[in-house]
């Protein structure tokens, strides 16, 4: 996709801006007097609050597929989304590097943009090989031994990411009690209106049944079919981080879990492709520990609820101007898809 | 004889769009022309069903006591929720249900959860 219209003289000037930049990086470092060229610069997409790029690096004779994410040219910071809390780009850069420091497939983190280098504010890392599109993964023949082992990877991977030391973590991660979301979400339902009776009994719910003994630690957030690249043997990198935070480690296995995500394919609760057993196996294999069934459902629900609100919110950047797009009226009328994924969700449980 | 009914006619600019300008386009616009022609059926499906849904929603405002205009009704009924000024009973549950499958037959009649919910409730 590419939103707008890019003047090849841009894309000219940034891709030399970007061949600068990435001179200062530690991998040119390690190859003095290289030449450093940037070629293919081409955009992939991008709303109100984020641009990501493809690009190829040309550095001596290597040469090496990059990704750049950035705010919107101008901007400083993110703007509309404050409902999802996303991280600052270095931010998300500093998670990223720890992630893949502990273990977790990841990107690798090439140059954070410093403003000196009059790119704006982001980073750039290494663009992986896989599939990230959810049908094709749930499809495709050549992933059909992929299916059988991806929920057990995601529980193990998942169990990395929560093992992360809090103590390493970048400062700027969201900290906040389930009470304190809840509000949050409450706050999101009013100034929408509180049209919707579902979402609003969902949240009721979500406040009355809190898990005890919840455990503390780094939440992926958006982990989900969709946000990991995928090759014939499952997993090669866990993308989009910038929806991480500190919180209840059983939060991003319900996430996995949410029907929205399952793509179609309802009777595979794990993104689709696998079921619950497989996914808290895998959990269990790493930590020891097995999170409660109920628990899972728990946060499953929420974020079927949370699903809701982002449609909502995101409709509501189109009526309010910041983002016009067509997409962003028609994602309203995916509310009713966190409504029904509720009721299921609540049917015997109320 | 009558005329073109208004769902008829956005039901074949949807499929025009779909048949032959997703096809002839690429890239962005192939994808939006995808959004476009899924918006269209909405509309149709809207069209359609609308006046069942309003009629959800009117015997749902004599059923609570809630004096308000049918859009306003499911508002009306979230905020009461809200405060816990209603009780969640089969009757409330039942008209969320008929309500949401109501949406669903409107927004997108092939998700999966609304298949199971059929399954479930009707």
């Amino acid at each position: 996709m590419s939103n707008g219209v890019i003047m090849t003289t841009d894309i000219d000037e940034m891709s030399e801006l970007l061949a600068l930049a990435l001179q200062r990086s530690d991998r040119a470092e390690a190859c003095i007097g290289q030449a450093s060229r940037v070629d293919k610069l081409k955009r992939l997409s991008g709303g109100a609050n984020m641009e990501t790029w493809a690009l190829d690096w040309q550095l001596g004779e290597q040469r090496i597929p990059l990704i750049l994410r950035r705010l919107p040219s101008g901007k400083s910071e993110s703007a509309g989304l404050d409902v999802f809390g996303q991280l600052e780009l270095p931010t998300e850069a500093k998670l990223v590097q720890l992630a893949g420091q502990h273990g977790v497939a990841v990107a690798d983190v090439v140059l954070v943009l410093s403003p000196e280098q009059d790119l704006g504010v982001g980073y750039l890392m290494t663009r992986e090989q896989g599939e990230a599109l959810p049908k094709r993964i749930l499809k495709d023949e050549k992933f059909a031994l992929a299916r059988q082992k991806l929920a057990g990877q995601c529980g193990e991977i998942l169990a990395r990411i929560h093992q992360l030391p809090l103590d390493d973590l970048p400062s700027g991660l969201s900290d906040r009690t389930v009470d304190q979301r809840l509000e949050g979400m409450q706050a999101s339902l009013d100034r929408y209106g509180n049209s919707s009776p579902v979402l609003q009994l969902g949240l009721n719910w979500l406040r009355e049944h809190q898990p005890g003994n919840s455990r503390r630690c780094l939440v992926h957030g958006d982990f989900r079919n969709g946000n990991l690249l995928v090759d014939e043997n499952g997993v090669t990198a866990v993308l989009d981080w910038e929806l991480a935070h500190i919180g209840d480690p059983v939060e991003d296995l319900g996430y996995i879990c949410a029907n929205v995500w399952r793509f179609g394919n309802i009777d595979k609760p794990v993104g689709g492709f696998g079921d619950y057993r497989q996914l808290l196996d895998g959990y269990e294999s790493v930590t020891g520990y097995r999170p409660d069934m109920e628990a899972v459902i728990y946060w499953e629900a929420y974020a079927a609820l949370s699903w809701g609100l982002v449609c909502q919110s995101m409709l509501e950047m189109y009526r309010n101007g910041l983002d016009r797009s067509m997409e962003r009226a028609a994602i309203g009328r995916r509310m009713s898809e966190a409504e029904i994924d509720l009721l299921l969700l609540l049917d015997g449980r109320l | 004889m009558s005329e073109t009914k208004a769902s008829e006619l956005v039901m074949a600019i949807s499929d025009f769009l779909r048949d032959r300008i997703v096809p002839a386009v690429e890239g962005f616009n192939a994808y939006n022309a995808r959004v476009a022609a899924n918006g269209l059926k909405i509309v149709a499906r809207e069209l359609d069903l609308k006046p069942e849904l309003e009629a959800l929603d009117e015997q749902a405002g004599k059923t609570f006591g809630i004096n308000a205009q049918a859009d306003e009704i499911a508002m009306q009924l979230s905020l009461l929720i809200k405060d816990g000024a209603i009780e969640i009973d089969d009757t409330l549950l039942h008209y969320l249900r008929q309500r949401t499958l109501k949406r669903m037959e409107i927004d997108n009649p092939k998700y999966s959860g609304y298949r199971e919910a059929l399954k479930r409730w009707q």
